[in-house]
């Protein structure tokens, strides 16, 4: 088996993988029910089983056709969309809304690298007050432009 | 007459200052993403949705079919000047618009695909102004079972959506079903898969999910597809208008393109893209100027625009009187409709007339305001292609953030949103479609309780979903779909395209 098929079937492997957990946690730890009054964990139980069984089927589909290449994942934009909201994520809650939405947009493009730093930090800088003008004057979100909550 | 009142109180709800300002910036910026390749009217909506929830109902709704068929308006720009489809739907219009655009006819284009645009909408409004009461009327006499099999239809519609091939799609409808069963259990106050994470208790939001499966993978997708787009032509007044031979090949081909849309709007699963493919199929085959096709042909720009914008209105038919939504962007308007406590199902046109009515007299007001903002406004709307992407997905990126952030002031759902984000652009990777998965994380919970109250009426006796012959029918109809897509009806229709 080549190094593309295996890749390519990572998917549907993944979609058993998935499926079985959802079963075996709903037949677990949930209640079931009886078929008239089924319980919280008979409908996952069942969507669980039929997931694994499709993914068991996409996966030999997928050894029965010619094997399809799975692109290499663009790192590089994974890199810049991830430090983006973690960015956000992280400086809302210790700066503000504004300061996290300036270090988001000067993250992002400082990971993607096409603007100058001029450019990144005026983009920064407008996005910020575009920011604050729509949504905490404009629609009045309630949320803190600056300061640790 | 009855449809005469409803329309007056529809139009009386739709033009209120508030309702046309809100139609307005729904419209406007459906143009305006419409226009741009990379990011759809699906990723807008989704982005538009925490928005959405600060407005009334009706103003949500009008807000959000506007961007979504204002988006159908734009998306012949790009098709048209750069050969590059805005949306999915405009491909088939790339296929004449831009030769056209190449012989120095791209205003022209422009103009007849406003104007088809503007025929395909509002025969798509008139079609579901008359059919949808009916059908409603219809659906009241549904009990659980069937109402568990019109789910059931509109899952096997999404996966038919998806085009690659059922298997994965389905299992992807599935994977979405698990997904929506996440936190805790109405019925029996029983927490489920949380893993002991209370943020996860009230379930995994409808805008973490959307806005991680199709705008953050989107960004991550398209970020580094940072060319900038030439457009050369000059757009002035006199370049726009069509001469009186291009006049006389339109009223034709827009109506039959318009007719064809209207038919397929209303079938979930088959939208503006087979749509407009099948209008232009049509066409050419009954067309007399059928050697032109290809070659920048005016009934080739006419008829898929036509019919895409039909398709855009009629598909609000199925979405709002059965809840059954067909395409990802109706499941979003179902999702939008849910969070504002309405139940999407034939009790809608009677128990809110206003919202139904509003949104109808919205479609006609937001179709004239887009052929104004379209003719004249060409070039401006042209230049937008120029935008560079490197300013534009780090706006995109804080919107998301922003968005998600507001509905609940959790910083737990934007690290959520990018954990979907990246399960979204691994699905890409591995040929998985994330459409199926949202369509059953938006229906899930509905789809489970219809299925247990059914059980509960029939005395836990399965049998009852074949032996009511309402949800037997249903469901014989969505395998029927599902034959019907293992036969691959994209190669089909390829196929009817290249034989025409």
């Amino acid at each position: 088996m080549d190094r593309a098929r295996l890749t390519d079937a990572l998917g549907p492997l993944a979609l058993v993988a998935i499926g079985l957990a959802f079963a075996t946690g709903s037949w677990l730890g949930l209640d079931l029910g009886t078929l008239r009054r089924l319980g919280p964990g008979a409908l996952p139980l069942g969507l669980g089983l039929i997931l694994a069984t499709l993914g068991a089927i996409a996966l030999v589909q997928g050894l029965l056709q010619p094997a399809e290449q799975v692109p290499r994942p663009d790192l590089h934009a994974l890199a810049a969309v991830g430090v983006a909201i973690a960015t956000f994520a992280v400086l809302t809650e210790r700066l503000g809304l504004l300061p996290a939405a300036f270090g988001t947009v000067l993250a992002m493009t400082t990971v993607i690298g096409d603007l100058p730093w001029l450019g990144r930090l005026s983009l920064a800088l407008g996005v910020a007050i575009g920011v604050w003008a729509v949504f905490l004057l404009g629609l009045r979100l309630p949320i803190r432009a600056f300061g640790a909550g | 007459m009855e449809l005469l009142g409803n329309l007056a109180l529809g139009f009386a709800a739709a033009t209120t200052l508030e309702m046309l300002t809100v139609c307005f910036v729904g419209v406007l910026l459906g143009t305006f993403v419409g226009v741009l390749p990379g990011i759809g009217p699906l990723a807008a909506v989704a982005m538009l949705l925490p928005v959405s929830f600060h407005l009334p109902a009706e103003a949500a709704l009008i807000l959000l079919a506007g961007v979504y068929y204002g988006a159908e308006y734009g998306g012949s720009t790009a098709s048209i000047l750069l050969n590059i489809p805005g949306t999915p739907s405009a491909s088939v219009t790339a296929l004449d618009g831009f030769p056209m655009a190449q012989k120095g006819r791209a205003g022209v284009a422009l103009v007849l695909t406003a104007i088809a645009s503007f025929v395909g909408g509002i025969v798509g409004v008139i079609v579901m102004a008359l059919l949808s009461p009916a059908l409603a009327g219809f659906a009241l006499q549904f009990g659980p079972a069937e109402y568990f099999a019109v789910m059931v239809l509109g899952l096997v519609a999404a996966t038919v959506v998806g085009g690659r091939g059922i298997v994965r799609g389905l299992a992807m409808v599935c994977l979405g079903l698990l997904l929506g069963t996440i936190g805790v259990d109405v019925n029996s106050g029983a927490t489920r898969f949380t893993g002991g994470i209370p943020d996860l208790r009230d379930g995994i939001g409808l805008v973490v999910v959307a806005m991680g499966l199709f705008g953050v993978s989107e960004v991550i997708a398209s970020i580094r597809g940072n060319t900038r787009h030439k457009v050369s032509q000059k757009l002035n007044w006199r370049s726009l208008m069509p001469n009186r031979a291009d006049w006389t090949r339109v009223p034709g081909p827009a109506l039959r393109g318009s007719a064809v849309g209207s038919f397929f709007g209303t079938l979930p699963g088959a939208g503006q893209t087979v749509a407009s493919f099948v209008g232009y199929a049509v066409e050419k085959r009954i067309s007399r100027n059928k050697d032109q096709f290809g070659h920048g042909a005016v009934e080739g720009v006419v008829v898929p625009e036509s019919a895409n914008n039909a398709a855009a209105q009629t598909a609000f038919i199925p979405t709002l009187t059965l809840g059954i939504p067909g395409s990802t962007t109706m499941a979003l308007m179902l999702g939008a409709l849910m969070i504002h406590g309405i139940t999407p199902g034939p009790r809608l046109i009677t128990d809110h007339p206003s919202l139904f009515w509003g949104l109808v007299a919205s479609f006609v007001i937001g179709n004239l305001m887009l052929l104004v903002l379209n003719i004249p406004l060409v070039g401006l709307w042209a230049r937008i292609l120029r935008v560079p992407h490197a300013m534009l997905y780090p706006i995109v990126a804080v919107l998301i953030c922003l968005g998600v952030y507001s509905l609940r002031l959790n910083l737990f759902d934007v690290w959520l949103t990018l954990g979907f984000g990246l399960l979204g652009y691994v699905m890409r990777l591995w040929r998985f479609e994330p459409a199926p998965l949202l369509i059953g994380f938006v229906l899930g919970p509905m789809i489970e309780e219809y299925f247990r109250r059914a059980m509960l009426l029939s005395r836990g006796d399965p049998l009852v979903f074949i032996e009511r012959p309402g949800s037997a029918t249903l469901l014989a109809i969505a395998l029927m779909l599902l034959v019907l897509a293992a036969l691959q009806p994209k190669k089909l229709l390829l196929r009817l395209l290249k034989s025409a």
